[in-house]
């Protein structure tokens, strides 16, 4: 196997997180943000990065600590641990620009490329207007236009006189809602696809899941990939030019 | 070709392909050991890789190979790759080396050979190791000229090795490292012979080895040799390149082919020997080329800085890609170096050290060919400079050294300066922009945007709307009161569109009404109460039947309930009221307080009773 783990600095930061466990355990998950905070301004990210998972340990998930901990991996050069915090971040708030802006410059610095082609104007406006709605906000639009769709049914059903505006009203509404549902079910769909992050310097695929199998491709930090099926130790993956292989699943991160 | 640079070609599958070592990231390195076959026989030749990757910024001589006392090294080469990538002006380079080396195994047994290692840094990273099982060779000695079909006779070997011979001959015997020696194997044979073809193809141990000329027919022409006269045949030419100094030895060609041997028969009366006596009888022979040493000197000391293995006679040359730039564009400089010599043996040039460039690790292609018997070709390298000044700035000559073996000392060869235009950066322009002093800002790098600010309560975003079943049920709510509005909407159209139904909607209350203005008149002397129950009692009646109240009587209520199939005792109640509503209303004197409660009572209870049968 020809697999290069960056063990040692995983190593090191394991060590400071037991270390620190027992100190940060007591701690409510916004004071431990802030004290990651006031680690991060003095340029210690790896204890910053403690501070945030600590934090993140108390069951709370919420996108500026997920956002705060990659840009603390960033820094102490941990790429696709950074990555895999911003993705989860993303989930959280796919509006928020700045964690938009993260993603794309630590991509930069990834070393798998993909030639995919570009997609037309249409599709750029559909995936922008989904990317711009997350989870909840979807589901309140849904509501929202379901609302208007019953209201406009109703006017047309108790009142005889503007049956227009009353058809106009329920017309948006059901086109809305339909739309709305249908981005809902594919973000949903989305969610439950278990996407990860490569988080081994280089990991090697292969045809199938055993280190005697051929091999595919070589992947490497931070690349995206989306986890179809598990066997044992190893995980069958799919790269976004389709291309699917099999990897050791300590190689990945789960978003 | 690997990686840009020929090889001699594997004729084996690549059956092995160990490990890789853990590496820090601090050193952005990684050696892989590999090996052509894990189970060889003894004297066979192993091709051993050894595959270093190096990332952009690190600096690692070549690896070393530890090898079993078992094996010997016969030779070792080593090739470069560079990958470049430039994204938004960041330049990185990713350099591949593959080490080569061609080992022997001289005894049986199961060895291990590496780890492979090299140090960088301070510290020593080193590769996994790989297990080689060695066997009983194959590369059994034989004898100059033998008979393999059957046990051939003392006389006839003795015939076929005055016969049937090779000849190995050297053009020189005594060389510099890398300097060409052309070998020629000649055939000398007396027979006709036939089925012939190449055995054993030595593996010039020591020497990298180039075929000129290797026969597919037999092309015989005659020569004497010892007053006799001989059929020539030129079976193969290679050009060696010796790689390591001393003696060395050159291991035999083998050939093969039949050769018709004569017979005599000892007597006619021999019976066995007639019938087995073949005047066409041919025996497959191997011959063998004789031993050959060739001496290898070595080089002479005192080598220059910028001799990097060439021996021969080469000269470089350099150009650019374009000589007008942005400062911090990247501009390829092509170095060719080419002539005669061990051409795959030249090294890279030494780069010219400025700091107006910045250079990064070449890309190499080499192509050989012999013009004659003597190998020439060239050897390029691509490197990609980047400007770090701007102005007319002069690209300094690259430089080669190589070692001339005919005039015996080493020469050295520099490229012309190549002069550019290099302009200042257009980025640092664009993003350039006046502060209200009038001095520009110009951006520096880029970093990642900050972290969020401090927050004492973050918000839990842990569950979400989609997967609430009360987020779902909620909406059920808009959808009830849909069906509400349009079931009273129902009702409300059957109102004022159905008059029956409309009266009889209406009936219960009217006559609640009524009921109540008699409830008043109960204590009042006359005949108004009974008058409100009378009028009460035919107006439910004629709602529940859809008839006109005035026109109502007893016989017209009774026979209108008879039609809707009342009980019959219901029907006498309603006759017995009306009757006795009026029999108070024109009798002479009113009755007590007290029955004209029991009839109010008995009313009220016989509009409900009407109320469930109609």
């Amino acid at each position: 196997m020809t697999r290069r783990l960056k063990w040692i600095p995983s190593l090191t930061f394991m060590l400071v997180l037991c270390a620190s466990g027992v100190a940060v355990a007591s701690g409510s998950a916004g004071a431990l943000f802030t004290e990651g905070n006031a680690l991060y301004r003095q340029g210690a990210f790896e204890e910053a990065a403690v501070r945030y998972q600590a934090a993140l340990a108390t069951g709370l998930r919420n996108p500026d600590l997920y956002y705060n901990l990659g840009n603390a991996h960033f820094k102490r050069g941990a790429l696709g641990e950074a990555l895999l915090n911003y993705e989860r971040a993303l989930r959280l708030s796919p509006d928020d620009p700045d964690i938009v802006e993260n993603i794309a410059f630590a991509n930069v610095s990834k070393v798998d490329r993909f030639d995919l082609d570009p997609p037309n104007a249409a599709t750029r406006f559909v995936l922008a207007f989904y990317h711009w709605f997350s989870p909840n906000g979807l589901s309140i639009w849904v509501s929202l236009t379901f609302l208007i769709a019953c209201v406009g049914a109703g006017g047309l059903l108790l009142s005889p006189t503007r049956r227009m505006q009353w058809m106009v009203l329920l017309v948006s509404g059901l086109l809305g809602c339909g739309v709305g549902s249908v981005l809902l079910v594919t973000k949903a769909g989305d969610m439950n696809t278990p996407a990860a992050i490569v988080l081994a310097a280089e990991t090697i695929g292969r045809s199938g899941p055993g280190d005697d199998f051929l091999q595919v491709f070589t992947l490497h930090e931070g690349t995206k990939v989306v986890l179809e099926r598990n066997e044992g130790p190893w995980g069958l993956v799919r790269l976004p030019n389709g291309i699917g292989g099999w990897i050791v699943l300590d190689a990945i991160g789960l978003i | 070709m690997v990686n840009g640079w020929p090889i001699r070609e594997h004729t084996g599958v690549l059956v092995l392909c160990l490990s890789i070592l853990t590496a820090s990231s601090a050193w952005s390195l990684t050696i892989q050991l590999s090996a052509d076959r894990t189970r060889v026989g003894v004297g066979d030749i192993l091709t051993v890789t050894v595959a270093m990757t190096i990332d952009d910024g690190t600096h690692a001589p070549d690896p070393d190979l530890t090898l079993p006392p078992e094996f010997d090294l016969i030779s070792s080469r080593s090739s470069t790759s560079t990958s470049i990538s430039i994204i938004q002006g960041a330049v990185t380079q990713t350099k591949t080396v593959n080490v080569l080396s061609t080992v022997r195994a001289n005894k049986e047994g199961t060895f291990t050979i590496g780890p492979a290692g090299v140090e960088s840094g301070g510290k020593t990273l080193r590769s996994q190791t790989i297990r080689v099982q060695v066997v009983k060779g194959l590369s059994k000695p034989r004898a100059t000229a033998t008979a393999s079909r059957d046990a051939a006779s003392a006389d006839q070997l003795k015939e076929i090795e005055e016969n049937l011979f090779i000849r190995a001959t050297p053009d020189r015997k005594s060389v510099y490292v890398g300097e060409q020696i052309l070998l020629s194997y000649d055939l000398y044979s007396r027979y006709r012979i036939q089925n012939p073809r190449f055995g054993v193809v030595p593996p010039y141990t020591g020497f990298w080895a180039e075929s000129v000329f290797e026969a597919s027919r037999l092309e015989q022409r005659s020569e004497v040799v010892n007053g006799r006269t001989f059929k020539k045949s030129r079976l193969k030419q290679v050009a060696l390149f010796p790689t390591i100094p001393g003696v060395l030895k050159l291991e035999q060609l083998e050939f093969i082919c039949d050769v018709p041997l004569r017979s005599r028969r000892r007597s006619v009366f021999d019976v066995d020997d007639f019938f087995s006596w073949d005047p066409f009888r041919s025996r497959q022979v191997t011959v063998r080329a004789p031993d050959l040493k060739i001496e290898v000197r070595s080089l002479p000391g005192g080598a220059p800085e910028s001799f990097s293995g060439g021996v021969g006679v080469f000269d470089i040359s350099a150009t650019v890609s374009n000589t007008k730039m942005i400062q911090g564009d990247p501009v390829t400089v092509k170095v060719v170096v080419g002539g005669r010599g061990n051409i795959h043996g030249v090294g890279e040039p030494l780069r010219p050290r400025s700091s107006k460039f910045k250079f990064y690790d070449p890309k190499g292609t080499a192509e050989a060919q012999f013009q004659g018997t003597v190998l020439t070709g060239s050897k390029t390298f691509e490197y990609v400079a980047i400007p770090t000044a701007n102005g007319h700035i002069a690209l300094p000559p690259f430089e080669l050294a190589y070692f001339d073996p005919e005039r015996e000392r080493y020469v050295i060869e520099k490229t012309e300066p190549i002069f550019l235009n290099v302009t200042p950066s257009k980025r640092v322009e664009q993003v350039s922009m006046t502060s209200t002093a009038g001095t520009a800002l110009k951006l520096m790098g880029e970093d990642i945007r900050y972290i969020k600010a401090d927050a004492a309560n973050l918000e839990d975003h842990a569950d979400y709307l989609h997967t609430s079943s009360l987020f779902w049920s909620l909406h059920t709510l808009p959808v009830l009161g849909l069906l509400v509005a349009w079931q009273w909407r129902r009702r409300q159209l059957k109102l004022t569109g159905d008059v029956a139904y409309a009266r009889k909607r209406r009936s219960k209350g009217e006559a609640q009404k009524r009921l109540a203005e008699a409830r008043r008149q109960l204590a009042a002397e006359g005949a108004l109460f009974y008058s409100e129950v009378y009028r009460a009692l035919s107006a439910f009646l004629a709602d529940r039947v859809n008839l006109v109240a005035t026109d109502l009587t007893a016989d017209q209520a009774r026979h209108a309930l008879a039609a809707k199939s009342v009980d019959p005792a219901l029907i006498d109640r309603v006759v017995g009221t009306f009757e006795a509503c009026d029999y108070a209303r024109f009798a002479p004197g009113p009755g007590s307080t007290s029955d004209r409660q029991i009839l109010l009572s008995q009313t009220e209870a016989l509009i409900d009773a009407l109320e469930q049968a109609t």
